[in-house]
């Protein structure tokens, strides 16, 4: 299973490492800690021939190309289902939250500020991995 | 002897012929008409010729010769020689054609077989004959072929000169007969009487006009004389009248009165002599015509004559031209020009210049059959002078109906006119003032609805000077020396301000005192050439009156002065009506220079307004970023050190592990802080659109929901009263229930908490009230609880961020609404009222348990709903 987490808080970094490691999954995350570094990554793997990621954990507010134009290019340069990418931020704004629904995404999860909310976020993975397999999704 | 004998015989035969011709000529004198004559001639033929047969003949009018009496010939050969003569008609100096043999003739070769069957051997003809030539012929026939002796011809030409005669002589008295005929035919239809008298008076002759008109027949009239049949007087006229024509021998033309059954007629005699043989006159013609309507007419029209030419009004009639046909002595005495003068010209020549036009349209109307109406209207007269006068058009018809022209009474009424202007004037004077009293209460509203001072003062100076007529009027503001006007006016009408300047107002002092002064003449008035100071005035200002201009509270705010180059041009009335307008002046600017203040205060506290609402927002969009941007890191640090905890926590020194705690709890504590200012500063933000409809029980339920936990923990219970539909969004009634009643728990006293949610209806208003059996709040806190960050009590005895109430108050605000805490005693609870815009629509189903009325009546429920 190949994630991509797009974040550039390191305590956030830590933590989501931890949330996917108790989703009983074996994993590899690749982080990218801006916009730009998140998107030669993307272009890396097309030109190697390498499968996309299968889950998507996006920051909205990260630095060099914001999120949701990075959420635009996996969407319709990458053609990528909404149903493999997941918004963490901690925006409230409802403006994000039209732009993303607009752009399509499985879930918007406003990360807490404790660690017991952001442990609810393995919930949302859980289900898209195993949405995922039972559809036998594969690029 | 033989010889003798046939000498004898002969003799015999001679005598026997003269005696046959004389016993023609007997039997001619006593024939009685012209068959008579051919009878007679017919016999004497036979008598005295030795003809066995005979016949005449004459041409008809159509130029056939054909028998009119004949002896032993048969109608066969009549008809077969019908037409046949030697003679044309009329030919002359003709001699008697003997044919001796007819069978051998050959000029009778058509009529050879018609001969012998007739056994005709010999014919002869004799011709008839008069001036006018051949119109006939006797023949001879003999039934042998004959030789002609000559007695024997001349016998025959004698009797043919005689019958000739005879038929001619007939032919005659038939044609006078006919003509005569003719004659009586004409005169009997004619519808004039006509008659004939011979020279001693006696009738000859009358027509049937004659005896119908006197009941008199022909017969009876005949041979009398006038006497005989007309009363003494009336014959007397009418001889006399025959007699001057017989004296003078030439026609008379004589108007005779006769009396008729129906009164008496006038006739117009036309009479001539009768000539005589001798060329004398011998007889009187009359032709007389009735002329008794024409006359009546004549008369009619005579007197109707008299009558115009005598009236006092001008009376002319003109045909459809306009040209003028009658002038009378009216018409002569009111336009100047003669009968002859007028007569032929065009009616157009009255009209005054320029309105010669209306003339022909007036003809026009006329001929069309308009009627036109008397009006009045202004002529010229000959010498130039316009006269008003009073018309009356009528058509003129001729005997058939037709409008062939137009009459025109005129009458003069230059005189009454002018009295009539003098009334006017008057009345326009009356008017004038009246209309000066509706100006002035027209003008009223006028100014008062005018708030821009100078176009308030510019008018109150037009309309014065208008109404004034004065040569200008000024305002002037009230000036630092009260004792004059300044020089140059506020508002100027009537004049340039070079024009004005040389009246030099400011020269006139203006006592303190008198509110008005007017003079007739400020030139000479006493008042001032006495002062010690005589002014010195424009000699162009004569005229002159000033009215102060006060404000309701006494305040002087200037004054209008108006003046006039001629003297006494202000009247009382005008001073009475300046002093109107100039309290309405007044009142206006003051009302004026209130709005003036009012539109500056409102401008300013516009800008101010708009400054502040661009603060405002300024300050939130700042304290969104910031506390956004501030709880980014904050929730790094709590995460951090919840991570930290939980990892090292356990290996910590006690005094180490309470600071981790520290740090977790202060970011906790900051982080809800924050999470509140957010929620506070949108909800500004998050209440776009018109407030959607909301049911406040359905909210209360959900709010209910959401706080399962905290009041299974602290044992709360709620009731409710009838909740009420509600204009606003749900979110944000949600918000403010949740916090009332979260508050109510949090500030519980020793009992398990109860909250009672109910609401009633004030107008457009639902007023909902949480009541709690909490800890209550101490009235001298109410008003500041709603502060932001305001806590009554310690956060460690009451944990939250001070910010519920605050958000409360800031939604209901927004609504319009408010927010406030019910009075209440301390330990007695604790009831938030709030106010939020009611929905017109009922909650279905149920009543409002505690609506206090009705909405209110001026927001009726729309139909249908």
């Amino acid at each position: 299973m190949k994630i991509l987490l797009l974040e550039d808080n390191e305590a956030d970094i830590f933590v989501i490492r931890e949330v996917l490691s108790q989703c009983g999954i074996t994993f590899q995350l690749h982080v990218a800690r801006d916009g730009e570094e998140a998107l030669s990554y993307l272009a890396d793997l097309v030109r190697s021939g390498a499968p996309l990621p299968d889950l998507f954990l996006l920051d909205l507010n990260v630095p060099k190309t914001p999120g949701l134009d990075v959420l635009t290019q996996i969407r319709y340069r990458y053609g990528c289902s909404p149903s493999r990418i997941v918004v963490v931020t901690s925006s409230d704004s409802p403006a994000d939250r039209r732009a993303v629904s607009a752009l399509g995404a499985q879930a918007y999860f406003r990360k807490p500020s404790n660690l017991a909310e952001y442990l609810n976020l393995s919930r949302v993975v859980i289900e898209i991995l195993r949405g995922r397999q039972d559809r036998g999704e594969q690029d | 002897m033989a010889a003798l004998a046939h000498t004898e015989c002969k003799h015999e035969t001679e005598l026997q012929r003269l005696r046959t011709l004389y016993q023609l000529l007997e039997s001619l004198m006593e024939a009685s008409s012209v068959l008579d004559v051919y009878e007679t001639a017919l016999t004497s033929l036979l008598e005295a010729t030795n003809a066995d047969r005979a016949a005449i003949l004459m041409f008809d009018d159509d130029g056939m010769m054909r028998f009119k009496a004949w002896r032993g010939l048969s109608s066969e050969y009549r008809q077969a020689v019908t037409g046949h003569t030697p003679w044309t008609r009329g030919a002359r100096n003709v001699q008697p054609v003997l044919v001796p043999d007819a069978l051998r003739e050959k000029d009778l070769h058509p009529f050879h077989e018609a001969l012998a069957r007739e056994k005709i051997g010999a014919v002869g003809f004799i011709p008839l004959a008069l001036a006018d030539g051949v119109f006939g012929n006797l023949m001879l026939y003999y039934a042998e072929p004959h030789e002609y002796e000559q007695d024997e011809v001349a016998i025959a030409q004698a009797i043919a000169g005689h019958v000739a005669i005879a038929a001619e002589r007939a032919h005659g008295e038939r044609e006078r007969a006919r003509s005569e005929q003719r004659l009586q035919a004409i005169l009997d239809n004619s519808t004039t009487v006509i008659f004939m008298k011979d020279g001693h008076g006696r009738f000859l002759l009358i027509n049937r006009r004659f005896e119908e008109l006197f009941h008199l027949t022909q017969a009876q009239v005949v041979g009398q004389t006038d006497y005989a049949i007309f009363p003494p007087e009336v014959a007397d006229q009418l001889t006399r009248n025959d007699r001057k024509m017989l004296t003078s021998g030439r026609p008379l033309s004589v108007e005779e009165r006769i009396p008729q059954a129906d009164g008496v007629h006038t006739y117009l005699s036309v009479k001539f002599p009768m000539e005589g043989v001798d060329g004398a006159p011998a007889g009187i013609c009359g032709i007389a015509t009735d002329i008794t309507d024409r006359k009546r007419l004549e008369i009619a029209s005579r007197r109707l004559a008299a009558i115009v030419e005598t009236s006092e009004d001008a009376i002319v009639s003109e045909d459809l031209d306009g040209n003028i046909a009658n002038w009378n002595k009216g018409a002569e005495r009111i336009f100047g020009y003669t009968a002859e003068e007028a007569i032929g010209k065009s009616i157009s020549m009255l009209a005054p210049p320029g309105r010669r036009e209306q003339t022909a349209e007036v003809l026009r109307r006329v001929e069309e059959g308009i009627r036109v109406d008397p009006c009045e209207t202004s002529r010229m007269r000959k010498d130039g002078r316009m006269i008003d006068v009073a018309l009356t058009i009528s058509p003129v018809l001729d005997d058939s109906g037709r409008i062939v022209g137009a009459s025109e009474i005129a009458r003069d009424i230059t005189a009454r006119k002018r009295s009539e202007e003098e009334r006017a004037s008057l009345l326009l004077r009356e008017q004038e003032a009246r209309k000066t009293a509706e100006l002035l209460n027209l003008m009223g509203p006028r100014l008062l609805a005018e708030l821009n001072p100078e176009k308030l003062v510019q008018a109150v100076t037009d309309i014065a000077t208008l109404l004034t007529g004065a040569r200008f009027g000024a305002f002037f503001r009230a000036a630092e020396d009260a004792t004059k006007d300044a020089g140059c006016p506020y508002a100027l009408s009537g004049m340039s301000p070079e024009e004005f300047a040389e009246y030099r107002i400011s020269e006139i002092p203006v006592p303190l005192d008198i509110g008005t002064i007017r003079s007739d003449d400020i030139s000479q008035d006493g008042r001032l050439t006495q002062s010690r100071e005589p002014p010195d005035l424009a000699p162009s200002l004569r005229s002159y009156l000033r009215v102060a201009v006060e404000s309701r509270s006494g305040e002087s705010l200037g004054a209008l002065v108006f003046g006039h180059s001629s003297p006494a041009r202000f009247t009382e009335t005008h001073e009475a009506i300046l002093a109107g307008i100039a309290a309405h002046a007044a009142i206006a600017m003051d009302n004026a220079r209130l709005f003036e203040q009012a539109g500056w205060i409102q401008t300013e506290l516009k800008r101010s307004n708009q400054e502040l609402r661009r603060a405002n927002q300024d300050l939130e969009t700042f304290a969104y970023s910031a506390s956004h941007d501030l709880l980014e890191p904050l929730r790094t640090i709590a995460l951090s050190a919840e991570v930290l905890e939980r990892d090292i926590g356990p290996t910590l020194r006690p005094g180490e592990s309470a600071f981790l705690k520290r740090i977790m709890t202060a970011a906790h504590g900051m982080n809800s802080l924050l999470e509140d200012l957010l929620a506070y500063i949108r909800i500004a933000k998050s209440a776009d659109g018109p407030p959607p409809q909301v049911s406040s029980a359905d909210t209360l339920d959900r709010v209910l929901e959401s706080l399962d936990r905290i009041a299974s923990e602290s044992g709360l219970t709620v009731t409710r009263g009838d909740l009420p539909v509600v204009l606003m969004h749900e979110t944000q009634l949600v918000q403010i229930l949740q916090n009332l009643i979260t508050n109510s728990v949090k500030y519980r006293g020793k009992e398990s908490p109860r909250v009672h949610v109910s609401a009633a209806q004030y107008d457009a208003w639902t007023v909902f009230s949480v009541s709690d059996n909490g800890i209550g709040i101490d009235p001298q806190y109410a008003e500041q609880i709603f502060g932001l960050f305001k806590r009554l009590h310690s956060r460690d005895r009451y944990p939250g961020s001070g910010i519920g109430l605050a958000i409360c108050e800031r939604i209901v605000e927004q609504y319009g609404g408010r927010i406030w805490l019910k009075k209440s005693a301390p330990h007695a609870g604790s009831t938030f009222c709030f106010s939020v815009p009611a929905s017109r629509r009922r909650e279905t189903g149920g009543s409002i348990g505690e609506s206090k009325h009705a909405p209110a009546s001026e927001n009726p429920p729309p139909g249908g709903q």
